[in-house]
C-alpha cells in the first residue's frame, strides 16, 4: 500500500472531479488515500499569487465552464456549474471546509466529502448555513453538532495547522496528491499519479 | 480538411511540448495545423491576468520543472529549464517570435519553429540577440537581414495582428488550440483536442455513408 495524501477545497471543482478517479487509485493502484481539507486561497497567497481566480475574467469563465464539462462528460460525473460563485460568501465556504475536520473525527470523512462536493459541484448550490446542515445531516451526523463543531476553537486551529503543513509540503494549489516525495497537481495530472504508483522508478527529482 | 489553429509563444515550454505532438496528431486525424505566434504575457494581459508569472513562483516553479520532466519522458523529448529564465533579457522572446512570421515568408517557419524550440527548450540555451543570429539561416536568411526583418514595423505590426485576433477569439493563455470554434488550453488538452477530431471524423464518416 501506497500513502497517498489528497488536499482539497470544497470551492474547487476540479477537486470534485478528482475524487471520481479516487475508487480506482485505490483498487487498482493500492492507494492509502489520507483526506485534507486546505483552503485554495491561502495556498496561493502563500507563495505569493495573486492572480484572479478564473472565475472572476471572462475568457477564462466561458472556458471552464467548456473544459468542466469535457471531464464531466468523460467521468459520467454529474456537474451544475453554480452561476453564484463571483459571490459565494468565503467564510461559509471556509466552514464548509472545516465541517470536513469534524465529520473525520466521527469517522464520517468521505460521506461528508461527496456530500459537500456534490451540493456545490453536481447541484450548483452555494456554501452557506444551510448547506452545511444538509451536508452534515446526508453524512449521518447531527447538524447542530456539526455547525458548532465547525466554528470552535480547537477546529479552527487544526484547520490551520492542515493549511501550514500542506504550504510546507509545497502544496500551492488544488487538487493536489502527494506519494512519496512526488507532487502531482491538477485533476489533469492524476494519470502521472497512477503511472508513478505502477512504478515507483517514474519518480522525477529536476 | 479540418484545421487546427495552434497558438503559441516560445517562450512557453508547455508550447513546445505540445508543437512537438501537434504535427504528427493533426496528420493522423486527416487535420491541418495554422500556427499562430503569439506574445504569451500581451495575451494574458487582454484576458485580465494579472499577477507574478509562474518563474516568480518558487514552489510552483519547482512543481512544474518536474511536471515538465514527467512531459518531456511521456514525449520521449529532451527538455532542460533554461536557469537565466527570471534575469534574462524579456525583449528578445517576442523578437523569436517575430522570426517565427519572417521564417513563414520563405516557407521556412516549421523548420524555425522546430530549431528555436530545441535551442530553448530542448538545451535550455540563454535567450539573447547570439540565439537570435544563429536563427536565421532555419529562417532562410543571413543573420542582419533576419535581424532587420523581425524589428521592422511592418512585422512588429504583424505580430500584434495575430495576437488581437487570437484574443478576440478567447484565446487567454498558450499553448491553446481551436477548432470549429471550440477552445483547448494546454498541451495536457491534446487527448481532448484529438477525441474531438476523431468524433467529428467518424459523425461525417456516418453522415456521407
Amino acid at each position: 500500500m501506497a500513502k497517498v495524501d489528497f488536499y482539497f477545497d470544497f470551492l474547487s471543482p476540479y477537486s470534485y472531479l478528482a475524487t471520481f478517479r479516487l475508487a480506482r487509485l485505490r483498487n487498482e493502484f493500492g492507494a492509502e488515500l489520507a483526506f485534507h481539507a486546505i483552503e485554495l486561497e491561502a495556498a496561493k497567497e502563500a507563495i505569493g499569487n495573486t492572480r484572479p481566480a478564473p472565475h472572476l475574467l471572462p475568457k477564462k469563465l466561458r472556458y471552464l465552464k467548456a473544459d468542466l464539462a469535457r471531464w464531466a462528460s468523460r467521468y459520467n460525473a454529474p456537474l451544475v456549474f453554480p452561476e453564484t460563485i463571483a459571490h459565494f460568501d468565503l467564510k461559509a465556504a471556509a466552514r464548509l471546509n472545516r465541517g470536513f475536520i469534524c465529520a473525520a473525527r466521527r469517522g464520517a470523512a468521505e460521506p461528508y466529502m461527496n456530500a459537500a462536493f456534490s451540493s456545490l459541484w453536481a447541484s450548483g448550490r452555494e456554501p452557506n448555513d444551510a448547506v452545511l446542515k444538509e451536508v452534515a445531516a446526508k453524512a449521518g451526523l447531527d447538524p447542530t453538532e456539526l455547525a458548532a463543531g465547525a466554528d470552535a476553537p480547537d477546529t479552527i486551529a487544526e484547520y490551520a495547522r492542515e493549511n501550514q503543513a500542506a504550504q510546507a509540503r509545497g502544496v500551492f494549489g488544488v487538487p493536489t496528491f502527494i506519494a512519496g516525495d512526488q507532487l502531482f497537481w491538477g485533476n489533469d495530472r492524476i494519470d502521472f499519479l497512477e503511472e508513478y504508483l505502477r512504478d515507483p522508478n517514474a519518480a522525477v527529482h529536476p | 480538411m479540418t484545421q487546427i489553429h495552434f497558438y503559441f509563444d516560445f517562450f512557453s515550454p508547455y508550447s513546445y511540448l505540445a508543437s512537438v505532438q501537434i504535427g504528427p496528431l493533426a496528420e493522423r486525424n486527416h487535420s491541418n495545423v495554422v500556427y499562430h505566434v503569439v506574445d504569451n504575457q500581451v495575451i494574458k494581459a487582454n484576458a485580465g491576468t494579472t499577477g507574478r508569472p509562474n518563474h516568480a513562483l518558487p514552489p510552483k516553479y519547482r512543481y512544474l520543472r518536474a511536471d515538465l520532466a514527467r512531459w518531456a519522458r511521456r514525449y520521449g523529448v529532451p527538455l532542460v529549464s533554461p536557469e537565466s529564465v527570471s534575469h534574462m533579457d524579456h525583449t528578445i522572446p517576442p523578437r523569436i517570435g517575430r522570426g517565427f512570421i519572417v521564417a513563414r515568408r520563405r516557407g521556412s517557419e516549421l523548420k524555425y519553429m522546430a530549431a528555436a524550440f530545441r535551442k530553448i527548450w530542448g538545451e535550455g540555451l540563454e535567450m539573447n540577440e547570439a540565439m537570435l543570429r544563429e536563427l536565421a539561416p532555419e529562417a532562410g536568411f543571413s543573420a542582419d537581414a533576419f535581424i532587420n526583418a523581425i524589428d521592422s514595423e511592418e512585422v512588429r505590426k504583424e505580430a500584434e495582428r495575430e495576437i488581437a485576433e487570437a484574443s478576440e477569439r478567447g484565446v487567454f493563455g498558450v499553448p491553446s488550440f481551436l477548432v470549429d470554434g471550440e477552445l483547448f488550453w494546454g498541451n495536457d488538452r491534446l487527448e481532448m483536442l484529438e477525441e474531438l477530431l476523431r468524433s467529428s471524423s467518424s459523425e461525417s464518416k456516418s453522415s456521407a455513408g
